[in-house]
């Protein structure tokens, strides 16, 4: 039973969330033709008569009353079908699928190393509350953490990029390059991947790093920590084994809710490093009012936001006997 | 034969108020197999006095005077060596057991975790004897329950398992911390049964505000007023022939006699009264007790009093 309230849960806010996505970028002035044939004032702009104009609308379907379009944007997507790009020329899935690998690469090793760097440095510095490394710590991550992404993107391109000439600036990577091997791969992918992740793991390490020592500093105050010193354990069996994992309690739920700013920041990190992911196909969508691809991306955000509050769920039910149903 | 001995403890932590002299200053003594009894008001330094023992308190706090457990002063011990010392020689039950257990960690491993630690066996091995001292404390059907975290026992359940852990490394002195605490009759019945039975072979530092409890299970009670004892007598003699005015006034005001409450507050433990630091509640206070402060006097054998009217 309860099982199925949640599944019903997670496909109401799925439902919500697609007509969110199809209605709101239609009310955005302006439609995809008038950015595709280059709008008024533009160099050379191409101006349409009304009878191509008409046509062209018949031909992506958006001559049709709100509501009918969709009807049929809905009938195609339960047939596994996101649309044809009206700025690509080309099927919304499989420009997603091209740019998706690179944005999974990129939110995924930045996320799992600052949330692993957050949890274990706040851990210590509340454990040391106080403490030269406690301040030192918080001070670092705070001022850090309080960079603008685009802005740390840029001053790490200038820095490690063009004046130092350490990493490349742009791409996922090197183009018209030909691999000797999958290794000589990796590295290239590597190399262009450390600056983007970096300025992603920069950003939003201080916020987990602040929720797990602020959660830490409430657990090391409760009474089971006594109890575990008075049975002579050590300090550290004591911080792993007692009180990590209830302080990751909050933490699952807070850092699932972060997964979405998560993305929101990435948009602009990919914009800045010229990284071919989702989150610059998203700025060129809205750009070019791309609507079925302005759709299909942000229905693949929606996804991977619930599959972070889905994996979080898990997480919680893991770590907190009390939850858990017989 | 004596287990424990207290010299001259003090012990003081600095908060924002001003210096906490919460222990100041104690001499005493627990034999082997004796069970002592600690009463007093909340906020008489009675359980800083348990935490000083196993010094659990927080680093800022200072120890002063002489802590000797067989024969060694726990205070010159490094900590790590104090390490070995507790759950092992000194064991605590903590008081409130409702916060004092890891909700995300089974009971078993709780108990087992101490065992693994002191004693050289397997973790397999300290998982069978969680389970044993499970049932010593008559927790049923231990095995089951070793796998389950503490919010599916209940309060009673709960006090046995804190209990448990106590017992968990068979050590010869428990500092137990108001364990009938929050319990309701029956079920306080059954722990001071059970801890009457699980201590025949240890000594126990026993430290309630349950005057009952205290009559029931200890052989010595020593009464502690503003940061030092008062009284220390053997139970019978405590309860029968109380001397100091303050121990008088604990037991008026019990129920069975009438409910008569001491009067006045108990005094800060940074700012004590001049002189005896129960005269200002004290009916009987004269000159004297407001300019001196009385020492201890043995009034009779094992009977002590800190009162001028037995000088």
């Amino acid at each position: 039973m309860h099982q199925i309230t949640k599944i019903a849960g997670y496909v109401t806010i799925i439902l919500a969330v697609i007509s969110f996505n199809f209605f709101l970028p239609r009310f955005m002035p302006g439609d995809p033709l008038s950015f595709l044939t280059g709008a008024p004032g533009m160099d050379m702009p191409i101006v349409l008569d009304e009878a191509t104009r008409a046509k062209l609308l018949a031909y992506y379907g958006l001559d049709k009353p709100l509501l009918q379009q969709f009807a049929d944007y809905m009938i195609k997507l339960m047939h596994g079908d996101l649309g044809w790009s009206t700025y690509y020329n080309a099927p919304v899935s499989s420009i997603l699928a091209g740019r998706l690998k690179w944005t999974l690469l990129l939110i995924g090793t930045s996320t799992l190393l600052y949330i692993a760097l957050g949890i274990v440095l706040g851990a210590i510095s509340a454990w040391n509350r106080g403490g030269k490394s406690d301040v030192g710590l918080l001070l670092l991550l705070l001022s850090v953490g309080s960079f603008p992404p685009f802005f740390l993107g840029m001053l790490l391109i200038i820095l490690f990029g063009v004046k130092l000439n350490l990493f490349p600036v742009f791409g996922a990577q090197s183009p018209f390059m030909a691999y000797s091997s999958p290794v000589e791969e990796a590295m290239d992918i590597l190399h262009h991947l450390i600056l983007p992740a970096t300025t992603l793991v920069i950003t939003h390490i201080g916020g987990v790093y602040l929720l797990m020592r602020n959660s830490m500093l409430n657990v090391i105050g409760e009474d089971y920590i006594l109890t575990a010193r008075a049975k002579g354990l050590a300090e550290w069996y004591i911080l792993r084994k007692h009180a990590m994992k209830n302080a990751l309690l909050p933490i699952t739920t807070m850092i699932a809710l972060r997964v979405g700013f998560m993305i929101s920041g990435t948009i602009l990190v990919e914009t800045v490093f010229a990284y071919p992911g989702v989150g610059m196909l998203l700025f060129d969508a809205v750009m070019y009012r791309d609507y079925p691809l302005l759709q299909g991306a942000f229905l693949i955000i929606t996804l991977v936001i619930i599959a972070a509050n889905f994996v979080a769920d898990m997480v919680y039910l893991r770590l907190d006997p009390r939850l858990r149903h017989d | 034969m004596t287990l424990l001995k207290l010299k001259r403890l003090r012990t003081c932590f600095p908060t924002r108020d001003g210096l906490v002299k919460a222990v100041n200053t104690v001499d005493l003594e627990i034999g082997a197999n004796e069970i002592l009894g600690l009463i007093g008001e909340t906020g008489c330094g009675k359980s800083i006095l348990g935490m000083s023992i196993m010094r659990l308190l927080q680093p800022s706090t200072r120890i002063e005077g002489e802590i000797i457990y067989k024969g060694q002063d726990l205070l010159k011990l490094s900590e790590a060596e104090m390490r070995k010392i507790r759950g092992k020689e000194i064991a605590m039950i903590l008081q409130n057991p409702a916060t004092a257990l890891n909700p995300v960690l089974t009971v078993g491993d709780q108990i087992a975790e101490a065992i693994w630690l002191h004693q050289t066996m397997t973790k397999r091995e300290a998982r069978e004897k969680a389970i044993e001292v499970l049932r010593s404390v008559k927790i049923p059907s231990p095995e089951k329950m070793a796998n389950e975290c503490p919010h599916k026992f209940s309060g009673g359940m709960k006090e046995r398992a804190m209990i448990a852990i106590g017992l968990a490394c068979n050590p010869a002195l428990i500092i137990a911390d108001e364990p009938t605490r929050g319990l309701d009759a029956s079920t306080k019945e059954q722990i001071i049964k059970l801890m009457k039975e699980v201590t025949e072979e240890k000594s126990m530092l026993f430290i309630t505000h349950d005057l009952d409890a205290a009559a029931e299970i200890c052989d010595t009670v020593a009464v502690m007023y503003a940061g030092e004892l008062v009284e220390c007598a053997k139970t019978g003699d405590l309860f029968g022939k109380p001397l100091h005015p303050y121990t008088m006034g604990l037991l008026d005001s019990l129920p069975c006699r009438g409910l008569k409450p001491i009067r006045g507050m108990s005094p800060s433990l940074i700012d004590y009264p001049s002189g005896c630091r129960f005269h200002p509640r004290c009916d009987y206070a004269s000159a004297i007790c407001e300019k001196k402060h009385p020492e201890m006097v043995k009034v009779e054998d094992r009977h002590y009093v800190r009162c001028f009217m037995y000088l």
